[in-house]
């Protein structure tokens, strides 16, 4: 087996909330993200599902330590970066990049593409002025399928697409190996997301990359994805290959999340009794003790309020924390 | 099955909506037309700039200026509905038919609590005394499905949770009870389980109430769940029209079945996801001919040449193409 680019183990990242500590209340702090081991190989695509609030997003910038982590480690290329600082953490940065959510916040409206792009070169002093940094800006661009004279116009003169191009463009300017893609697709139209999930899965091929690609959308995580990874209330719950969790999923909770999937089928749709999970996710603050998905849970018993599930290999390469299955 | 449709409830006529802004006029909506039929649900699909949320807006007589209708006509029940000045007020809006926006957040009063933003509606609509207005409000909380009503109506909006939130907006847009309920992209800002369950709210909502619905949103999974009809929205036009199991197993308008095809739902385990090259126009430099003929791979000279109308397809199934798809091409 090849060893993992990024090894994540007993991952804890607890933030603390203002409290009333003053009046001799007692500290609080929210955990999300919480005992989480993960690894993920080179040319490897491991899709990160889970509700709001269930930590997803911070698991993902915890592995870019742009959030400070509580307990744990991260390992990337065999090498523990949990502790890096100062230079050390500035040479990490080029080796992992992210991809955000919203084509439209992330640009800065008043830079021209070619500088957007051009940045990340000058900071990290690959190219020392903007001339230098040119060619590499072209060939970036036209990687990610943008016109040439995209260098010159502003962000707004894009749609949200092309926006997406842009940020995708600028996280390789400095052919990381490791992307972690946030919600990449989710502010696009429908028929545009599929362009941009084809431009990832080629540069994946080109480039060698391995993505976290977290989302909220179940189907294209299950298209873009070799492993599927499904947190809820800050745990890892189920991790496996895409199409074996798709097609037999252990956990009660990613059961529920695949059933309440709406798939553009009438016939299937109408034909299918749906009786929807009740309840809502748990406040990640002060969680009870046991399962954090048994209050929701229908196949709960007494072990699941009490104790915690570890997460095991309930088949070959499939792990799942749940006392029942 | 289709229901027969007697006499619409609710008739859009031809009608165009203009945006006036400082690049010039957009045609924001071009011609649109559809009736929808008591107990009837009419999914409005398309993507960001097709028009679909101010044709909501302007049944709702919501249109804000610099937005205003060009021509056409709303008619409730044959009787036509004024636009105009800002939020015209009529006995339609707010009592046969009421609105369910996205953002439930933006929509409620922050300053109220959720009961008495219910009651409002009550005692301004039916004259009911506060006692029997708040019985009816917890009612009402009662029937979207919110746990312990008695106590939650008298919680503030930013007490309740974003699935609990939206189940609010419907209490309080059932509150006038309307015949027809308008619901704006009500699940999207929604997790998947939540959005499970306010589907199956609204459809239950629909079967027991026969309320008729239309539903407006960009994605078709929600459409097959909950509508018996379809309408494709495209640049301001409404391009394919039909039961939404003819128009999800054998769609006519090559940009439906884009989209359906766009959609990793149906991933059949092939390596690359069909999504539609390029980009909608820009609204203010349409083609000449058909809007979707830039990114359509049957185009031709005919295509960039005129408008194509809405034509029958099939039964009761239309769709705006030159080249509709027919028999084996009329795959998803």
């Amino acid at each position: 087996m090849t060893p993992p680019l990024v090894a994540v183990d007993r991952l804890k990242v607890y933030f603390p909330l203002r409290s009333l500590a003053l009046f001799g209340g007692r500290k609080r702090v929210a955990r999300a993200v919480d005992d989480v081991t993960l690894s993920i190989a080179p040319g490897e695509t491991v899709g990160l599902v889970g509700e709001s609030g269930s930590g997803k997003t911070t698991l993902g910038r915890a592995i870019l330590r742009r959030v400070p982590v509580t307990a744990g480690t991260i390992r990337f290329r065999d090498a523990d970066i949990t502790k890096l600082e100062g230079e050390e953490l500035r040479q990490l940065r080029r080796h992992m990049q992210l991809v955000f959510q919203d084509p439209y916040g992330s640009l800065n409206p008043r830079m021209r593409v070619k500088d957007i792009v051009a940045e990340p070169l000058l900071v990290h002093g690959v190219a020392r002025d903007p001339a230098e940094a040119a060619p590499r800006v072209r060939k970036l661009l036209d990687l990610v399928g943008l016109p040439t004279d995209a260098a010159e116009r502003l962000p707004h003169a894009f749609s949200g697409g092309q926006r997406q191009r842009i940020g995708i463009a600028r996280a390789l300017a400095l052919e990381p190996e490791f992307i972690v893609a946030d919600e990449p697709v989710s502010a696009l139209d429908v028929s545009i997301r599929a362009q941009v999930v084809n431009l990832l899965q080629d540069l994946q091929a080109q480039l060698g990359l391995s993505y976290l690609f977290i989302s909220h959308d179940l189907s294209v995580v299950r298209h873009i994805s070799h492993r599927i990874a499904i947190m809820y209330g800050g745990k890892l719950v189920e991790i496996g290959p895409s199409k074996e969790v798709h097609a037999r999923p252990i956990h009660p909770y990613a059961e529920s999340l695949l059933e309440a999937v709406v798939v553009p089928d009438p016939v299937r749709e109408r034909a299918r009794a749906r009786v929807p999970l009740a309840g809502e996710t748990p406040s990640p603050i002060d969680p009870p003790p046991g399962c954090r998905f048994a209050s929701r849970c229908p196949l709960a018993q007494n072990r699941c309020r009490m104790d915690e599930p570890p997460l095991e290999e309930k088949k070959p390469g499939h792990f799942a924390a749940c006392w029942v299955r | 099955m289709t229901p027969p449709v007697p006499t619409p409830w609710l008739e859009v006529d031809d009608l165009w909506i203009e945006f006036v802004t400082r690049r010039g006029i957009v045609p924001a909506v071009r011609g649109v037309s559809f009736a929808i039929g008591p107990g009837e649900s009419l999914g409005l699909v398309g993507e960001s700039g097709s028009g679909k949320t101010v044709i909501a807006q302007t049944i709702m007589g919501l249109l804000q200026s610099p937005g205003r209708v060009k021509r056409g006509a709303v008619r409730w029940q044959g009787k036509p509905l004024r636009f105009g000045d800002r939020f015209p007020r009529d006995d339609v809006r707010g009592h046969d038919i009421s609105i369910v926006f996205q953002d439930a957040l933006a929509a409620l009063n922050p300053l109220l609590p959720v009961g008495t933003q219910i009651t409002e509606v009550l005692t301004r609509r039916f004259s009911l005394s506060p006692k029997t207005a708040k019985e009816r409000a917890v009612e009402l909380l009662a029937l979207v499905g919110i746990p312990e009503p008695r106590e939650r109506v008298r919680n503030y909006p930013h007490e309740f949770s974003g699935g609990m939130r939206q189940r609010a907006m419907i209490a309080i847009a059932l509150a006038c009870e309307p015949k027809l309920l308008i619901a704006d992209e009500p699940t999207t800002a929604l997790d998947v389980t939540i959005q499970a369950q306010i589907i199956y709210l609204l459809r239950d909502l629909q079967q027991r109430l026969g309320l008729s619905l239309l539903f407006i949103t960009h994605d078709l999974g929600v459409i097959a769940a909950l509508c018996d009809r379809v309408a494709v929205c495209y640049s301001g036009k409404i391009v394919e029209t039909g039961p939404a199991e003819q128009i999800f197993a054998r769609p006519a308008h090559p940009y439906t079945q884009g989209l359906l095809q766009s959609s990793a739902a149906r991933d059949d385990g092939r390596d690359r996801l069909l999504g539609i090259d390029g980009t909608p126009p820009d609204l203010l430099a349409l083609p000449p001919g058909c809007a979707f003929a830039p990114r359509c791979f049957r185009a031709d000279a005919a295509c960039n040449a005129a408008v194509p109308p809405l034509a029958g397809v099939g039964v009761d199934h239309a769709a705006a193409c030159i080249h509709p798809l027919v028999g084996a091409e009329a795959v998803r």
